[in-house]
């Protein structure tokens, strides 16, 4: 090989940004890679951040990377940094202290953040907390130390583990839902009703559906939130979980097509050639409903991560697709969401099987379209949500049992002896 | 040396004792719900199936921790390659739970993930199969090449009954 190295750079520094890099890394090129974040700080976990306000780990545990790691990754890193503009034809990345970066292949891994509410005076805006940074989590522990009632607005996973971490006996949480249920886009409206009750008689969290919240203003000792329809509540703490919005600014919509978030092809390239986006930001196939979308969990932002790292290091690798799923524990009741399961607009057309086990607290519910499972829902126990994943991810062989999954926690045997078996129906002890 | 857990179907008759015998190794009881090797028994069919974490080279469980509290590491002994939790950093989040489509990692009671660390070196499931089924042996060419066509012959069943 002649001439100089590939210049490699990774906007972003988080799931999809760690796994590139490893993945990169791992094919031994002899790459120059340059990570870009916005954070002063090495990569830390979002997945924690609420085990951290729970106090269950300090906050060192957080950090998946230390000066030492970036350095064993060979990576030049730019911290405190973000793009301003990205110049696609000429391969250039423009950055906020003036630096320009050219590239070979670059990576957009800049995730999402927190959809802002609007229409409110500055300074109860800045007032307001959301969580998705590290440096949001050090601001809701210390707001929730001396909070006495809080008003968390919304009610999806990360409200959810927010309000869990935050209730405890003197303080108290409610959480404002536009819609009539919790975890709306993880859970259909029955199963959402179980983790609901759950969560207030374990948490004594107070749930206030189907308002939506007209104003938010100053009061003596902190906010006054105003309910449409006339309803008030004080609280000195406000939490908001809205949803992201993918951050994609410097993105030029005439270069590169975007939508909710950047469009990627099943190699996950954007519309143009080098450049890549995994992770939040990232909007590609749904694997299991075929529709083009932005699934924003962990998991997906680790393999598209390294499928497009692997790519952008000169591989041919594919990724199959996106699986909506999560799995959370609040008040101790684990809640696993895999695939499509008739969650917000997306249950046209689904039917549904449903077991349970009420002295051991366990539910299940499997979804099928046409007659092939399309999601699950599990809660009380996870403990074969992988295997159900992979039942359903493949579930076009017609191989899984679902009367045995709703029944009870399943074992990889029984899905693999009915895959080695012609007969589908095969006898289940 | 590089010694691989290797299971024979064939072998197997269910008796569970593999699950009995983990269990008591890791957690002092004899309780299959907490052991880390399961095997699924087909009565009808006449057919046992054991199910115990294969150490994926690349891992679906330690590429998606979020707490990388998954590595891989080798055993000098005896050369097998383990994939192991460090129950400092887990937080029991159950990403892996999810991500392994086995059911080879769960999180246990302690709130901590738990799956098969071949028990340092010499596994008990093996010490005490009574059939042979379970071996913990050099992975030979040979029987790197049994465990790729039985699991070629897996996928292609996959395949086929679409």
């Amino acid at each position: 090989m002649t001439g100089r190295r590939r210049r490699l750079v990774i906007l972003g520094n988080s799931a999809a940004a760690l796994s590139a890099i490893r993945a990169i890394r791992s094919r031994g090129g002899d790459e120059q890679v340059t990570v870009v974040s916005r954070e002063e700080c090495h990569a830390y976990s979002p997945v924690l951040t609420t085990y951290y306000l729970r106090g269950v780990v300090p906050e060192r545990r957080l950090f998946l990377c230390d000066a030492g790691s970036y350095r064993d990754l060979a990576v030049e890193c730019r911290f405190g940094r973000t793009a301003v503009e990205l110049d696609a034809a000429r391969q250039r990345l423009l950055l906020d202290d003036g630096t320009r970066l050219d590239y070979d292949a670059l990576l957009i891994a800049t995730g999402a953040a927190p959809t802002r509410l609007g229409g409110l005076d500055d300074e109860v805006a800045g007032g307001l907390c959301y969580l998705r940074t590290i440096e949001d989590a050090r601001r809701i522990r210390r707001l929730a130390q001396r909070a006495r009632h809080v008003a968390v607005l919304g009610a999806g996973l990360v409200s959810l583990q927010t309000a869990a971490a935050i209730a405890r006996p003197g303080v108290h949480v409610t959480c404002v839902v536009g819609s009539r249920q919790v975890l709306s886009q993880n859970l259909d409206a029955e199963c959402a009703a179980i983790v609901r009750d759950h969560v207030v008689r374990e948490g004594g969290i107070e749930f206030l559906f189907g308002r939506s919240v007209a104003m938010i203003d100053h009061e003596a000792e902190g906010y006054r939130v105003e309910l449409a329809g006339g309803e008030e509540l004080s609280a000195d703490m406000v939490v908001v979980g809205k949803g992201v919005t993918p951050n994609m600014a410097f993105v030029d919509p005439g270069q590169i097509a975007v939508e909710r978030g950047v469009l990627v092809d099943d190699r996950l390239r954007t519309a143009v050639p080098d450049v890549y986006a995994a992770g939040d930001v990232a909007q590609g196939r749904n694997r299991i409903s075929g529709a083009v979308e932005v699934v924003a969990n962990w998991i997906d932002a680790c393999e598209q991560g390294r499928v497009a790292g692997l790519n952008m290091a000169g591989a041919d690798v594919t990724f199959p697709g996106s699986v909506p799923e999560n799995v959370t524990t609040l008040f101790g009741l684990p809640v696993a969401s895999i695939g499509s399961v008739g969650a917000g607009d997306a249950g046209a057309g689904l039917t549904s099987v449903t077991g349970s086990c009420p002295e051991r607290t366990t539910y299940r519910r499997l979804f099928l379209k046409r007659g092939v499972p399309v999601g699950a829902i599990l809660v009380g126990d996870v403990g074969d949500a992988g295997v159900v994943r992979a039942a359903i991810v493949r579930a076009e062989a017609g191989a899984v049992p679902v009367d045995r999954i709703v029944r009870g926690p399943i074992e990889a045997g029984a899905v693999l002896r009915s895959c080695v078996s012609t007969s589908a129906s095969t006898a289940v002890t | 040396m590089n010694k691989v857990l290797a299971i024979d179907i064939g072998k197997c008759t269910g008796c569970h004792v593999c699950e009995l015998m983990c269990s008591f190794r890791h957690h002092g009881e004899f309780n299959p719900r907490r052991a880390r090797i399961h095997t699924t028994v087909f009565l009808h069919d006449e057919i046992a199936v054991p199910v115990v974490c294969s150490q994926c080279e690349d891992a679906w469980c330690e590429r998606i921790c979020p707490s990388g509290a998954i590595s891989t590491v080798v055993m000098p002994e005896t050369g097998a390659r383990v994939v192991q939790v460090d129950e400092d950093l887990c937080v029991g989040c159950k990403m892996c739970v999810l991500a392994c489509p086995f059911g080879n990692i769960q999180v246990g009671a302690a709130g901590c993930a738990e799956k098969c660390d071949l028990c340092g070196g010499d596994p008990v499931c093996v010490q005490f199969c009574p059939r042979g089924a379970l071996r913990f042996v050099e992975a030979e060419d040979r029987e790197v090449e049994k465990r790729q066509k039985l699991a070629q012959a897996l996928a292609g069943s996959y395949r086929e009954s679409e």
